[in-house]
């Protein structure tokens, strides 16, 4: 259930080439798992079909923003520096993907 | 609420109004009648959708206990207009009170039946069913072509894609979707957040591959629809 993020513009011009981030596997079970336990809206990642590709709007990037910065802030959830990394790099992308009004690629396993 | 009202949120606000109609829906028993149905799928799982829920099972006991009290008015009612009513009617009309009496019940038993459903109602679309998933697993399909172009592109030995978890070289893949599909002792759940299809995994107990970070894993993990195609195979930890 790892998924692959890529910034595009839409689902048929993606930059595979550029900047590339992994929503961890661990993470995202997790999350999913736990969902009740959460206290903030985590329906932005849950929405995400981790088994096939999903492209997302800018407006709905800033939703996961949102999520992906609750997650990492969580005092109830605790990661290894592997998963938080790649979350951390996962936020440097979303920002980004914001900041250039783009669209993020979310490739499924 | 407040909020989402004060700044507009109507997204918000429509999800928690569609978490109150699917749990009245639900409750009152009209799936059974109309078909299983929400008002907006992507609403499903959201935290406003799950608040309106829980809003909308109080409703559904009130409305409950408007039945009850409803019913009760109802045998009353007929009860004393069939009973003042016999010195006209030659007592033709304590004749009904059967019928009277039996529409109460018909009424409270529904009201009942929206209470038991108001206290266990959760919100997910559909039961989980694991025997028809298992059948559903014994009878998977995989064309060759997916799976050399999916499977093997994203998850093979010698995938280069970034970010993915990977088979170990001598692992038979396809021998593995089948063993995790048919043995009895892999696990079965739903698909993630309601989607349709089911997720198998087998842990056989040593590496049969890496995950995104390189580290080793044991266990295959095998989502299939419905209908028993193969989505996608993996390894996991």
């Amino acid at each position: 259930m790892s998924m692959g993020l890529y910034l595009g513009r839409s689902k048929e011009k993606v930059d595979y080439d550029g900047d590339f981030a992994s929503f961890p596997q661990d993470i995202n079970e997790y999350v999913f798992d736990n969902q009740h336990l959460l206290p903030f809206d985590v329906s932005p990642l849950l929405q995400i079909d981790p088994f096939s590709d999903t492209f997302l709007t800018t407006e709905q990037v800033k939703k996961l923003k949102v999520t992906t910065e609750h997650i990492l802030h969580s005092p109830v959830l605790r990661f290894d520096e592997l998963n938080y990394n790649s979350l951390k790099k996962v936020l440097i992308l979303l920002n980004k993907a914001i900041e250039k009004g783009l669209g993020v690629l979310v490739e499924g396993d | 609420m407040t909020e989402a009202i004060a700044t507009n949120n109507w997204e918000i606000i429509k999800q928690l109004g569609v978490g109150i109609a699917d749990s009245i829906y639900q409750n009152f028993g009209l799936e059974a009648i109309m078909g299983e149905r929400t008002l907006d799928l992507e609403a499903v799982g959201t935290v406003p959708y799950n608040v309106g829920n829980l809003a909308g099972n109080l409703a559904s006991l009130v409305g409950a206990g408007a039945e009850f009290i409803g019913g009760g008015m109802w045998a009353l009612g007929s009860g004393f207009a069939s009973a003042i009513t016999a010195p006209i009617s030659g007592g033709a009309s304590l004749a009904l009170e059967p019928a009277a009496v039996a529409v109460t019940a018909g009424i409270w038993t529904h009201a009942g039946s929206v209470v038991v459903n108001a206290f266990t109602n959760r919100p997910s679309r559909k039961p989980f069913n694991e025997q028809e998933a298992r059948e559903a697993g014994k009878k998977y399909k995989m064309s060759d072509e997916y799976f050399e172009k999916h499977i093997v592109k994203n998850h093979g030995s010698k995938s280069t894609k970034t970010g993915k978890s990977k088979f170990s070289e001598g692992f038979d893949i396809k021998k593995g979707i089948k063993e995790t599909l048919i043995d009895q002792k892999s696990t079965v759940t739903k698909n993630t957040n309601n989607r349709p299809g089911y997720i198998f995994t087998k842990d056989y107990g040593y590496p049969i591959g890496v995950n995104e970070f390189g580290q080793s894993v044991t266990k295959l993990k095998v989502v299939i629809g419905e209908n028993g195609v193969v989505i996608t195979a993996f390894p996991i930890y």
